[in-house]
């Protein structure tokens, strides 16, 4: 709870009208970061490594002890490798397109609706928690996919 | 009868060749009609308190006066809140909303706010004036739509809410936005690599605004308008997904940056971005608010506030009743909070502040502006405003950075410059852009004076390789040179990176325009976490100080080191209490790779 508080204190306000005084941040000894490493593993989005925090292992997932299927599901949250930016997996796919593709029976296939289109880019959205990342792997398969990629939401993005 | 010999005497001050610095620079009486705009200091100073402990000092303000007596107050250009939502209902606000507004949670067309941050920011752009209740926005004509953008950050969300309607339709009616307000964004902790094959979204949102800023309108275009931020003495960041504090640390002493800003706004790919306009915030005495962000991508400044207890902030829309928003029952510092006489109900707030005040306070004066000449497009409009920005706070002395550089010498580095004048004769500060928005001055230009610029040109990248070695601690730097042979005049500089560098925070980097012209594109001490890939990589910074000037010649960059290890970051967390960052000083010296340019201009 006292988390929860600080995340809403600290994240959720245009400007801070108050912050830790410097007598309170004197009381305090300093860690450095090197010591805090937390339980994470390493999830692949979009070429890219970043840190998604160790599920328990009764994982519907997990098919053996040591094998588990990499997944991602809309409304996770992931951390860059370096630990600076937390993201929220959104459940949208950005796919770029060269040429025509049936985006239609792919997303209907794939338990996904197109959101919005703009020149070569399309919006797609899973609506429940399908796992992400072999759906962009297929799509990523298809002639005249550019690209497909996760879209993952900056968790810092807040009121100015 | 005040009233009619004023208008009388503009009148006649219209009629005659030498009006313009008469009529802008008086002062003529806002018109009664709600009792919240005398402290609304921001539309006119006079010295008040805007409800809180002291006073600001008169004439620090938008200068509105003349538009609002010519009764040109946005009417017919309609301004999009992409926000925490708008309570459309508000009574001070229904009047100015038009169709458009769209719920990005439930596909409604009530964009809730439950934060009251976005209902706050609407009613700065466009509160009703005359009503008889509350105060009145920049632009109380204007038409206003809403998205609760914030709590629905997908990319399907922000294509509707930046102006892509879902039915795929040209931006051409007078409901449709002609400014778009973002009073929000992220502070990163490293800085940002440009690239679109892994970050798509980053390259159709550029489109998108490209298409919008230049296409809407039948070619008169909008305005993104964004905020700087307000990380100038620490910053929120997250680290392993847990929200930190990062603060400074030197000398043993918390929060001491030396004077200079902890968080720059050309970090993040929105404030970089040359599409958005981005504006940092001044207080009620025309300083830098003491929170705001700060940066060369910053094209203007305008009225943000303090915080409505010890010094005026804004006054302005609340959400209904005293259990919301930021006006709630209660005892509260600032006199107009808690159910006070004027404001029984709540309805209204002394305490919003920000650069997210900054930012609807110069999109109503963007609205403002293109009422006064909606033939204008949306460029002519920045321009206006470029050209009739002020000095604000004009003995502002920059910051002096000493420091003792590696022979042990301590040593003095203009780490942010004064108030200078470019060749083109345009003033600039690090804080303040081109300056504080001044709308009269706009809307006078906008009525009288014919103005349309050439098209606009967008230089490809031109890339150098440099591999220069950054000494430790020196004033020395590195150095590198392109010469441009685009013979334009510049209305922007984006300058992309690669440096190889342990402690970035110790890094200032400059920009000098083949006319001379330095800029600091990056202050020393800025407080990074950590680099992207070694330091920066492939790192866009936007310029907006060049303004005016040809762009032909040498531009050169120089990249100082200004610490040997004397300085850390901190990152508090209330759990873990307080974690150290950049705690040693790079074992090995920095390199300045290469670099690259394009230019915005004509």
């Amino acid at each position: 709870m006292k988390l929860l508080i600080l995340v809403s204190s600290l994240l959720s306000t245009s400007v801070l009208a108050s912050q830790p005084s410097v007598a309170d941040l004197s009381k305090l000894s300093i860690t450095p970061v090197e010591a805090l490493k937390l339980a994470q593993k390493n999830v692949t989005i979009n070429g890219v490594v970043y840190q998604q925090k160790v599920k328990p292992s009764f994982n519907k997932r997990v098919l053996s002890s040591h094998i588990e299927i990499p997944s991602l599901v809309i409304g996770e949250v992931v951390n860059s490798t370096d630990g600076f930016t937390a993201y929220d997996v959104t459940g949208e796919i950005i796919v770029k397109l060269a040429g025509d593709v049936d985006l239609e029976t792919f997303s209907k296939d794939n338990n996904l609706t197109i959101k919005q289109a703009y020149k070569d880019f399309y919006i797609l959205k899973s609506s429940d928690k399908t796992n992400l990342l072999p759906v962009v792997e297929q799509l990523q398969k298809l002639a005249n996919v550019v690209s497909a990629t996760i879209d993952l939401a900056d968790k810092g993005i807040n009121t100015h | 009868m005040a009233f009619k010999k004023t208008l009388l005497a503009t009148t006649i001050a219209l009629c005659s060749a030498t009006a313009f610095a008469d009529i802008t620079d008086s002062t003529f009486v806002l018109a009664a009609g709600d009792p919240l705009t005398p402290q609304q200091w921001h539309l006119q100073n006079t010295g008040q308190t805007g409800f809180s402990l002291s006073s600001g000092i008169a004439g620090n303000d938008l200068d509105i006066d003349f538009a609002h007596l010519m009764g040109i107050k946005g009417r017919g250009v309609t301004v999009s809140v992409i926000d925490t939502g708008v309570e459309i209902a508000h009574p001070d606000l229904v009047a100015n909303v038009v169709p458009g507004s769209v719920n990005l949670g439930d596909g409604t067309d009530s964009p809730t706010d439950t934060h009251g941050h976005g209902t706050s920011v609407a009613g700065l752009i466009a509160a009703t004036e005359g009503n008889g209740i509350g105060g009145r926005g920049v632009a109380p004509l204007a038409n206003l739509i809403g998205f609760n953008f914030l709590s629905n950050q997908t990319v399907s969300a922000w294509f509707v809410s930046h102006g892509l309607s879902e039915d795929f339709r040209q931006l051409d009616r007078f409901t449709d936005p002609r400014v778009f307000n973002q009073s929000y964004g992220s502070t990163p902790a490293t800085p940002q690599k440009l690239d679109y094959v892994a970050n798509p979204f980053a390259e159709v949102q550029n489109l998108v605004m490209q298409d919008i800023t230049e296409n809407s309108h039948w070619g008169r275009g909008a305005v993104y308008v964004k905020s700087a931020g307000n990380s100038f003495g620490s910053y929120n960041a997250y680290y392993q997904g847990m929200p930190i504090l990062v603060l400074p640390y030197e000398n043993r002493e918390f929060f001491n940056n030396n004077g200079l800003p902890f968080h720059s706004s050309n970090i993040s790919a929105d404030n970089n971005n040359y599409w958005n306009l981005v504006v940092s915030a001044t207080n009620a005495e025309g300083k830098l608010s003491s929170y705001s962000s700060v940066g060369s991508s910053v094209f203007l400044t305008a009225p943000g506030g303090e915080f409505g207890q010890n010094a005026p902030a804004m006054v302005t829309v609340d959400l209904m009743g005293c259990d919301s928003g930021s006006n709630v029952a209660g005892p509260h510092s600032n006199a107009l909070h808690g159910g006070s006489e004027l404001d029984p109900n709540c309805d209204y707030t002394g305490t919003m502040n920000g650069t997210s005040s900054a930012a609807p306070n110069t999109s109503g004066a963007i609205a403002t502006v293109m009422s006064a000449n909606h033939a204008l497009d949306a460029r002519t409009v920045r321009h206006l405003l470029a050209t009739t920005a002020r000095k604000t706070d004009a003995d502002n002395a920059g910051v002096a950075l000493s420091f003792e550089d590696t022979t042990g010498e301590v040593v003095s580095y203009d780490a942010v410059p004064a108030w200078q004048t470019n060749a083109a004769g345009y003033n600039f500060h690090h804080f303040y852009g081109l300056g504080a928005v001044d709308v009269d001055a706009a809307v006078y230009k906008a009525l009288f004076t014919g103005i349309s610029l050439p098209e606009q040109q967008i230089t490809p990248w031109q890339t150098t390789t440099a591999d220069v070695e950054i000494p430790d601690a020196s004033l020395v730097g590195a150095q590198s040179v392109i010469s441009n042979e685009s013979e334009l005049t510049v209305e922007s500089v984006q300058v992309k990176l690669n440096i190889d560098h342990s402690r970035l925070r110790d890094l200032s980097i400059e920009l000098i325009s083949p006319a001379g012209t330095r800029s600091i594109l990056m202050s020393a001490r800025t407080g990074f976490l950590g680099g992207n890939e070694g330091g920066y990589t492939d790192a866009v910074m936007l310029n907006t100080h060049f303004y005016g000037e040809q762009a032909k010649g040498d531009w050169t960059i120089k990249v100082l080191d200004t610490d040997k290890g004397a300085s850390y970051t901190l990152g508090y967390n209330q759990q873990v209490g307080l974690i150290g960052f950049n705690s040693r000083n790079n074992e090995i010296a920095g390199v300045l790779k290469d670099w690259s340019i394009r230019i915005f201009g004509h």
